[in-house]
């Protein structure tokens, strides 16, 4: 009890935490109801007066939505199913493996994070052109398989498995690469997790990449259909944030399904 | 739903009669209302022309389009045509677009305001013509105000008036005047008092002169009586927050949307300053590519831009969008004057729409604005004297972008 009553403080900025944080969260949900007028009313409410579930169904209508769920989803998972298998197999490398000029390399990999994106941007679009790549699902999945944060994030990760495992292990007989799978693999599952999830979310949210790079309605993503309710002079708040949560819906459900594992991979890798 | 209809008819039919047809591509920034309006008009541009395909691609905002434009003006796969900044096209599309000259006829030429002409030439040539064009124009609560203020005094004066602190705790309760820190509140006051933003050369900046001492102290006093926010005043205004404000014409559907039920309003030009009442033109001009485009795509798109400019287009353009008419001859007509009867608040974007002046091609002027926007704030916020601050942007333009 008198524990609890010591604790109390803690929970109390505990609490205030969190309610700044989840107040952009409250703001955007409620303002999905308000009508037009209410959305745009100085002062603003918190609450809205009347429930105006029509803003959803407006949102939805007002850009092919459907395909764009459907393009986000399979994007995401693909560039982040990719760039975990190629991280692992790189990060296990970098952080198990001797081989001449592995620090050179390791550093020249951590290098290229330095990068500004839109710097990169034009020589970008001109590989995506050559390679006759422009306008399809290669050009948004491909060049980011490889990512040089995952392989940063499980090299630290697969450093705290005790070497004597790969010893004893090669003593039975098996290989590297069934090392890898069957015990690297499954102790590495938080920071698997972790990185499955920075990925997808990336993805998700990618903007100017896909932007850049498609022409086609069908070929865009989530984010540039939000886009749509930004005017020149003004936003439509009420349906701008309608469809924002429903865009961030699939993120919040991988989040909850995933948060045990999230956690100890952030923790583990003493990511912050 | 049936518009809709109508166009996939058209897209039926067209793709019918596939053979022989050129296909362009107009690279946007348009959404939403203005998107559909571009589309309805595209629509029937090729029912019209049904050899003609235009393919409008959205490539979200500004910043964006033009990115996208520089890869692909650097892949030497541009579209066959695109909106442009003026200044996009000084810095970078110079030699890329097709001169338009002798191509656009001259009555058509002659009926634009010259000033919104100006700025679609680049070394004497015309590279663009004016394409989602606005102004800024004054709103004002007409429960409040009978007559619109004509003059900056009687602007200063009437803001004044309508300033009302009941419980006299130094926060009024009503504000006579809305003020938003951005570069355009004050390059239009700047031009208003006879400013001018460089010598002849483009080697000088002039910002430090009587006109520039002029505007700052105008809206100074302006901000005495001003509810101050960065954030878009239609809201405030159209709660009856703020008694007038001056803000973008773009703005016209979102204060009818924040005033609906609570206050009457309408639309005036500009308060005029020592030598006039001119707004900045604001927005973009379209031009097409000759880098990469057959003649079929160019002359396509020409046929479509000339659509554009055609009185029928121009007009739906403007009253679908709430851009500003810019052909005398569109303004004056039996349709136009029809549609100002029945929304008031057209009437003053209309005159306003022929008193409008542009910045100079600078292919940096996107950074100079900003430099200007800085020093407003910086002003208005009480951390440099007007003096102060026009001669650091003066010299922070000179050494950074003219030099």
């Amino acid at each position: 009890m008198l524990q609890e009553l010591k604790r109390s403080p803690l929970y109390l900025i505990l609490f205030a935490v969190m309610a700044i944080m989840l107040l952009p969260f409250f703001w955007t949900v409620t303002t999905s109801f308000k009508t037009p007028q209410e959305a745009q009313s100085y002062p603003p409410t918190w609450i809205p007066k009347q429930l105006r579930w029509q803003n959803y169904i407006e949102a939805w209508n007002a850009a092919p939505f459907g395909r764009y769920f459907l393009n986000s989803l399979f994007v995401a998972t693909a560039t982040a199913i990719g760039g975990v298998i190629t991280s692992v197999l790189a990060a296990y490398a970098f952080a198990k493996m001797n081989f001449i000029g592995k620090n050179v390399l390791f550093y020249l990999l951590v290098g290229t994070m330095m990068i500004p994106g839109q710097m990169l941007l034009v020589p970008n679009y001109l590989t995506i052109v050559k390679l006759r790549w422009y306008d399809t699902y290669q050009a948004l999945i491909v060049p980011w398989v490889a990512n040089v944060f995952g392989i940063f994030l499980l090299r630290q990760f697969f450093r705290t498995i005790p070497d004597e495992l790969w010893d004893s292990a090669q003593i039975d007989g098996c290989s590297r690469f069934r090392f890898l799978w069957q015990f690297v693999v499954p102790l590495s599952k938080p920071a698997l997790v972790t990185l499955f999830l920075f990925r997808f979310i990336g993805s998700w949210n990618a903007f100017l990449w896909v932007l850049i790079m498609t022409s086609r309605e069908e070929m865009r993503t989530l984010p540039v259909g939000l886009y749509y309710f930004i005017g020149e002079a003004g936003t439509d708040y009420h349906l701008l944030t309608a469809a924002a949560t429903f865009a961030m819906m699939p993120i919040i459900f991988l989040f909850l399904v995933a948060q045990r594992q999230f956690i100890q991979g952030v923790a583990r890798t003493g990511l912050k | 739903m049936y518009k809709k209809v109508v166009i996939v008819l058209a897209v039926l039919f067209i793709g019918v009669l596939a053979i022989g047809q050129v296909e362009i591509e107009f690279w946007h920034a348009m959404r939403g209302g203005h998107l559909e309006t571009l589309e309805a008009i595209t629509a029937q541009f090729m029912e019209k022309n049904p050899d003609i395909v235009v393919k409008l691609v959205g490539q979200g905002g500004y910043g964006d389009l033009n990115t996208k434009l520089i890869a692909a003006a650097a892949a030497m796969q541009p579209p066959t045509m695109a909106q442009f900044y003026a200044d996009w096209v000084a810095a970078a599309y110079k030699d890329a677009l097709m001169p338009l000259d002798d191509l656009i006829p001259e009555e058509i030429l002659s009926d634009i305001p010259e000033k919104l002409l100006q700025a679609c030439y680049f070394d004497g040539k015309l590279l663009t013509i004016p394409f989602n064009k606005s102004t800024l124009i004054l709103f004002y609560n007409t429960d409040l105000v009978s007559e619109p203020p004509t003059t900056w005094e009687e602007l200063i004066e009437m803001a004044k008036a309508l300033t009302v602190d009941e419980d006299g705790d130094g926060t009024p309760e009503r504000y006579g005047f809305g003020l938003r820190p951005y570069a355009e509140m004050f390059t239009t006051p700047f031009w208003q008092a006879g400013g001018r933003f460089f010598s002849e050369d483009m080697t000088e900046s002039l910002l430090y002169s009587e006109p520039g001492l002029a505007a700052l102290n105008f809206l100074l006093e302006l901000k005495a009586t001003s509810l101050y926010q960065t954030g878009y005043l239609s809201s405030p205004f159209g709660s009856g927050k703020i008694a007038m404000y001056i803000g973008s014409v773009a703005g016209i559907p979102y204060v009818a949307r924040a005033a609906e039920g609570k206050v009457n309003w309408n639309t005036a030009v500009l308060p005029k300053g020592p030598v006039n009442n001119d707004s900045i033109y604001m927005g973009t001009d379209i031009g097409i590519f000759a880098l990469n485009t057959t003649p079929e795509q160019r002359e396509a798109a020409l046929k479509y831009i000339l659509y554009l400019l055609s009185p029928e287009a121009h007009m739906a353009w403007a009253k679908g969008t709430g851009y500003i008419p810019f052909r005398k001859s569109a303004i004056t007509s039996a349709e136009w004057k029809a549609y100002m009867a029945e929304h008031p608040e057209r009437v003053a974007v209309t005159e306003q729409a022929f008193h409008g002046f542009t910045y100079p091609n600078h292919p940096q002027w996107y950074s100079i604005r900003g430099v200007i926007g800085d020093m407003l704030e910086a002003v208005l916020l009480g951390d440099m004297t007007p003096e102060e601050a026009l001669q650091w942007a003066d010299e922070t333009i000179e050494e950074e972008y003219l030099k």
